[in-house]
């Protein structure tokens, strides 16, 4: 029995102008990483690559201990997924289209399925063409959560939802997994669907992982030093994660907010790091004047 | 596999029936036409008509995209491209029989039952159908409605060019071959009789299916969605 | 049993958790025996990362404030009377030497704010 609902590692993929370059990180059973990173970074690839749509030039993906090619039918009856655009026949009705999909999966609850749609307010009948964006995406989380799957794959399951429902959607999926074995995977640009709801986050640019981190980590004990860049610049390299320059000094991204206050006393200022700031500084380096 | 074939039947519904009303106009049309309605057209558009049944199948599904759903449910590519071949082979049978039922049936029919009913028409519309299915599925499973317009394209521009050959040596090559190909057939069946023939041809056709079955499996388990 | 976490404070989410459900068990606001929400729960109600409602319980665990019984939940402890006697006295200590303060500001004489403490206690019997 392993206790990782997904582990991927040494992932390679080669596209014209992009590579997926040696992606690794792990999702504990039970609990909710977010993959966040600007447009193009490479979210929607490892997706991709973890459902067997496109296959890895190099690397691993494990699915609750079962490998995602050798094992691919028996590794995805545990997955409900949500894409951010959801290949659906546009003509066929969403009542049709579930009939078709639901013996696929063993654990199918009809009922559960019923509640959910009357609960998001799924038309049933209608055609999927019918549909706005938001609709869509909810009859998709439906049917990913009408299988008892284990773990759920959201690629940007947010996009064109407007923040209203959109925090009812994160805190809706954070209702659903109070069930201790589900775990889940949601990739997002962001980075506020991750204040609500993850455990871990992974950042990920240009087809590289720079950090897999616990959100707890990252919120109490990272931050940002902001000051003068002659004061500032004295900061311990080891607790450097990544730095900008402005008008009025530098802010510099730390990987241990009290350590750094110790360190370089009064005349900077330490505050907490948002995921934006993050997202925004890590790994970014300052030219050296 | 059983789930795949419904699944396609689901979601194709409309286009099914709708097809299938197509057809049946047209065929009746074709078997009532007083100057053309001989048999074998007949058998050989019947089965011409079933081939494009599983090539819409599959085009419908590429124009939706609902290829990556497809293939993110919990079923290996095999399974889906097994499934392909069985329900266009089925659907295949289905469909001839329906074709002569209703040239059987229709009153305005020159056909006879007697002689739509023979073996030998059957496996005439059936040979069609799947050398045409043998043809279509890998490509366009591979492509989609590019591969649809791949296939016939390439027949186009063989006949084009296979005329413009005959045209430019001005040999009767081409006759020759046509001729060479029903002298080898009939010698068959003068060696086999009727039915050693009709084994023979379900034999060759067997094969072709499986050989297009493997090429479809090798493409379609690289196809990129 | 009601918990509010502040974003800006400087204490880190699974302290502040920690400090007022304490609070609460000393302040006899949750009883010994009462039920506390399931760390998914708590997580999910406040909008924390699980692994941090879960370290809060650790931390009140080892404190010997709460006890978990397997496949039936969390619960306060049963608290050790002598332990729980002495955090109330302090209490009222606090209390007390508050109302001290404020009295010798007033000017008020310890006999005076004997006879006070004394009609309040029979008001209250």
């Amino acid at each position: 029995m392993t206790a990782q609902a997904l582990q991927v590692s040494g992932l390679r993929k080669t596209f014209k102008g992009f590579t997926l370059n040696d992606v690794s990180f792990s999702l504990p059973k039970g609990h909710v990483m977010g993959l966040v990173g600007p447009n193009g970074a490479g979210k929607t690839t490892i997706i991709k690559l973890i459902m067997n749509l496109i296959a890895p030039e190099a690397g691993e993906i494990r699915i609750l201990g079962l490998d995602s090619r050798k094992q691919e039918a028996k590794a995805r009856a545990q997955i409900g997924f949500v894409y951010d655009v959801m290949p659906f026949y546009a003509d066929v009705s969403l009542q049709d289209t579930k009939r078709a999909i639901a013996p696929f999966y063993e654990k199918w609850n009809e009922a559960l399925f019923q509640e959910l749609a009357s609960t998001f307010d799924l038309p049933l009948k209608k055609k999927v063409k019918k549909l706005s964006q938001g609709m869509r995406t909810k009859f998709a989380l439906a049917l990913a959560l009408s299988h008892e799957a284990d773990l759920l794959i959201l690629d940007e399951p947010t996009t064109g939802l407007d923040p209203v429902f959109r925090r009812e959607l994160l805190h809706g999926l954070s209702d659903l997994l109070q069930d201790e074995g589900k775990s889940v995977l949601f990739s997002t640009h962001i980075t506020s669907d991750l204040e609500r709801i993850a455990d871990y986050v992974t950042f990920i640019r240009d087809g590289s992982i720079l950090l897999t981190e616990t959100r707890e980590e990252l919120r109490e004990v990272w931050g940002i030093v902001r000051g003068e860049e002659s004061v500032v610049s004295g900061l311990d390299s080891e607790l450097w994660r990544g730095a900008r320059r402005h008008s009025h000094g530098l802010d510099v991204l730390t990987s241990d907010a009290s350590a750094a206050q110790r360190a370089l006393g009064e005349s900077v200022l330490v505050e907490r790091a948002s995921f934006e700031d993050i997202v925004v500084l890590l790994d970014k380096e300052v030219q050296h004047v | 596999m059983f789930k795949v074939m419904m699944k396609d039947l689901i979601m194709n519904r409309t286009a099914l029936v709708a097809n299938a009303f197509i057809m049946a106009a047209f065929l009746v049309f074709m078997a009532s036409w007083e100057e053309g309605a001989s048999l074998g057209t007949f058998a050989f558009f019947s089965g011409l008509m079933m081939a494009f049944v599983p090539a819409m199948i599959v085009t419908r599904e590429d124009k939706f995209k609902a290829m990556a759903l497809g293939c993110s449910l919990p079923v290996s590519r095999k399974t889906i491209v097994r499934s392909r071949y069985l329900l266009a082979v089925g659907l295949a049978v289905v469909g001839i029989l329906f074709a002569l039922s209703l040239a059987a049936l229709a009153p305005t029919s020159q056909l006879m039952a007697a002689e739509l009913f023979r073996m030998e028409t059957v496996l005439r519309a059936l040979s069609v159908t799947i050398i045409l299915i043998a043809l279509l599925l890998p490509f366009t499973l591979r492509f989609g409605a590019l591969g649809l317009i791949l296939v016939l394209g390439s027949f186009q521009v063989l006949g084009i060019l296979a005329l413009t050959m005959v045209k430019f040596t001005r040999s009767s090559a081409d006759k020759r071959l046509v001729d060479s190909i029903i002298e080898s057939v009939e010698s068959l069946y003068a060696r086999f009789g009727p039915i050693g023939f009709d084994l023979l041809l379900v034999l060759f056709l067997a094969a072709v299916l499986v050989a297009s079955y493997a090429v479809s499996v090798w493409v379609f388990r690289r196809r990129e969605l | 049993m009601r918990i509010l976490i502040s974003n800006s404070s400087p204490d880190p989410i699974y302290e502040q958790i920690v400090r007022q459900i304490k609070g609460q068990i000393i302040a006899g606001e949750l009883a010994e025996g009462a039920p506390l929400p399931s760390i998914r729960k708590l997580a999910h109600e406040l909008q924390i990362s699980v692994i941090t409602s879960k370290r809060a319980y650790e931390e009140l665990d080892k404190e010997g404030l709460i006890d978990t019984v397997g496949g039936k939940g969390t619960f306060v402890a049963s608290q050790n009377q002598e332990f729980m006697r002495e955090k109330r006295m302090k209490l009222v200590e606090t209390k007390l030497s508050e109302a001290l303060d404020d009295a010798r500001m007033l000017g008020v004489s310890y006999e005076e704010l004997g006879e006070m403490l004394r009609l309040l206690w029979e008001e209250e019997s």
